[in-house]
């Protein structure tokens, strides 16, 4: 077996990383593939909150690196899914405790029990961001639609395509407010994608669920009806190579959009 | 009112769609914006044909956003019968009359100075109510005037001559590349980038710079001080642009994070002209 690395990687920071990466990766563990996610923001670890497997952590990357125990004892298995894997990070050491080298290692030996090995990078350009890509091949670059967010993720995908190793890197969308795209507050998905001239791998809505399902440590994907959850679920399908459509987030509510749709209608049938 | 003139209102021109449902859809976009409410909007329809019906659609339309339909003008005869028929005014507005009551309503008087600079007054038939503001915003802290253009290559004692050709003889870079955020890219010739050049980056070259997309980093073009070099893009909007020794930055008052891609571009050039940066539309008519 040899699993495909992705890194999970934004630039900016609070755009939603750990979020992307605890929610597809528990989405592609749910479609049966074996998973495990690479917590790579040493001192500021939060992949296991989101997971709620804060409890269950007793070795960590640094463990692993400095060879105080096996690389398959850090692995923390998930509540619910025991196809679902989490390499933690340290939270009382810094960056500079692992090395791109020994990040590569670690990809390489957990290539041949998994199917996918999902690296959660921390924010910034510097030494976290190197470590974290080092292994990888893949990339998914995520942004939200605001300038700033636009602006790292450009300079992120500049890095990555200086970087031979990372073959393909995908954009994904996250926090898209429809309602603030139609009354033109908010640049639209087309605007993002044009400006970073990128494929597309998602779009996610912007969800109150998201904040509750963090404090439970309860990734939303497990909930069926969340639209959120969907287009996680949607994205992790993209990434095992089937096409699924983008989900349509544009509920029209405003009065004159549905006037508009009357007449479209009205007009396409007399036509 | 028939001389196409309208008070608190402002001309819709639809002359470009081709359907019936373009017209509605870019119409229902327009009275969408909260500055459409309650206004004497006129149409310019092109050579659609239009029905009663449709035409009363649209009417409806109009009236829902508490606006009125004041009049329309077409070159359509069915559209024309139609009108009539829903006596609804028709008119033959020509452009002299569309720039001023657009401008006096929505362009602050600085853009308005600006844009007389650059198109000279009574051309302001090039100036499309619907075109965005910020197509104008690099040329409009530069006050330039259309009349001294074309000096620039009359002005030929024998070194000024050969100065402005030197771009010709020196090695071109040819990337075919988006440029991103933190890239820098110099060249001791002359620079062509294929794809866009984004904010953030950064472009130098001692030649010419060329960008088939938007530029929107820095731009630095003959940067071993040569003031003949310039600098040509798709589009234009780089928060600093520098030729030679001179320089010049996107003003304060317009600060246009990006521009929407479109497929009706007008190239633009920028070059030196007396101390100043000269942005030029390298439009069919100049």
């Amino acid at each position: 077996m040899t699993g495909r690395v992705i890194v999970i990687t934004s630039g900016k920071g609070g755009v939603g990383k750990t979020t992307t990466n605890a929610n597809i990766g528990t989405a592609l563990a749910r479609a049966g593939n074996k998973v495990v996610m690479i917590d790579t923001d040493l001192g500021l670890r939060n992949l296991d909150l989101l997971l709620g497997l804060e409890n269950r952590i007793v070795y960590t990357i640094v463990d692993v690196v400095e060879e105080r125990c096996k690389l398959k004892q850090a692995l923390v298995k998930d509540k619910k899914n025991p196809n679902l894997c989490l390499l933690a990070a340290a939270q009382t050491r810094d960056k500079t405790a692992v090395t791109e080298e020994q990040l590569k290692d670690i990809c390489e030996k957990l290539k041949k029990d998994f199917d996918f090995i999902l690296v959660d990078c921390p924010a910034g350009i510097e030494q976290g961001f190197q470590n974290a890509v080092a292994g990888a091949t893949e990339a998914i670059v995520v942004t939200t639609p605001e300038m700033s967010a636009v602006r790292d993720a450009d300079r992120i995908i500049g890095l990555l395509e200086a970087k031979e190793e990372i073959e393909s890197y995908k954009l994904l969308i996250n926090r898209v407010r429809p309602n603030l795209i139609k009354s033109n507050d908010m640049m639209s998905v087309e605007d993002v994608v044009e400006i970073l001239s990128t494929d597309l791998i998602g779009i996610i809505p912007e969800d109150t669920g998201i904040i509750t399902s963090t404090n439970k440590g309860e990734p939303i994907v497990n909930e069926e009806k969340s639209l959120a959850g969907m287009a996680y679920r949607n994205v992790a399908q993209r990434i095992m190579g089937e096409d699924v459509p983008f989900l349509n987030l544009e509920e029209e509510t405003s009065v004159v959009a549905k006037v508009k749709k009357f007449f479209s209608n009205l007009i396409g049938k007399e036509k | 009112m028939d001389k196409g003139y309208v008070e608190n209102g402002f001309i819709v021109d639809l002359t470009n769609t081709k359907k019936t449902s373009e017209i509605i859809y870019e119409l229902s976009r327009i009275l969408d914006m909260p500055e459409s409410k309650e206004k004497h909007i006129c149409l310019k329809l092109g050579s659609v044909d239009l029905s009663q019906a449709e035409l009363t659609s649209i009417k409806a339309l109009v009236e829902l956003m508490d606006s009125q339909l004041a009049f329309i003008s077409t070159s359509s005869t069915e559209t024309l019968d139609s009108a009539t028929a829903l006596e609804i005014k028709i008119s033959e507005f020509t452009n002299e009359v569309e720039a001023p009551s657009f401008e006096d309503k929505e362009t602050p008087t600085e853009v308005s100075e600006a844009l007389d600079n650059i198109f000279g007054e009574g051309s302001s038939n090039s100036y499309n109510n619907e075109e965005p503001i910020e197509t104008q915003s690099v040329n409009e802290i530069l006050q330039h005037d259309e009349t001294t253009i074309e000096p620039v290559i009359e002005e030929s004692d024998k070194e000024n001559f050969a100065k402005a050709n030197e771009a010709q003889n020196l090695p071109t870079l040819y990337l075919k590349k988006t440029i991103r955020s933190g890239q820098s890219i110099s060249s001791d010739g002359n620079i062509i980038v294929i794809g866009d050049v984004n904010p953030g980056a950064e472009i130098i070259a001692k030649g010419d710079i060329t960008v088939w997309g938007i530029l929107g980093g820095i731009a630095h073009a003959g940067s071993d001080g040569n003031s003949f070099a310039k600098i040509r893009a798709l589009k234009l909007n780089p928060v600093q642009i520098r030729i030679g020794d001179i320089f010049a930055r996107r003003p304060d008052t317009i600060n246009i994070p990006y521009v929407q891609k479109s497929c009706e571009y007008i190239p633009e050039e920028a070059f030196a002209y007396n101390g100043n940066i000269v942005i030029k539309k390298l439009h069919d008519e100049n």
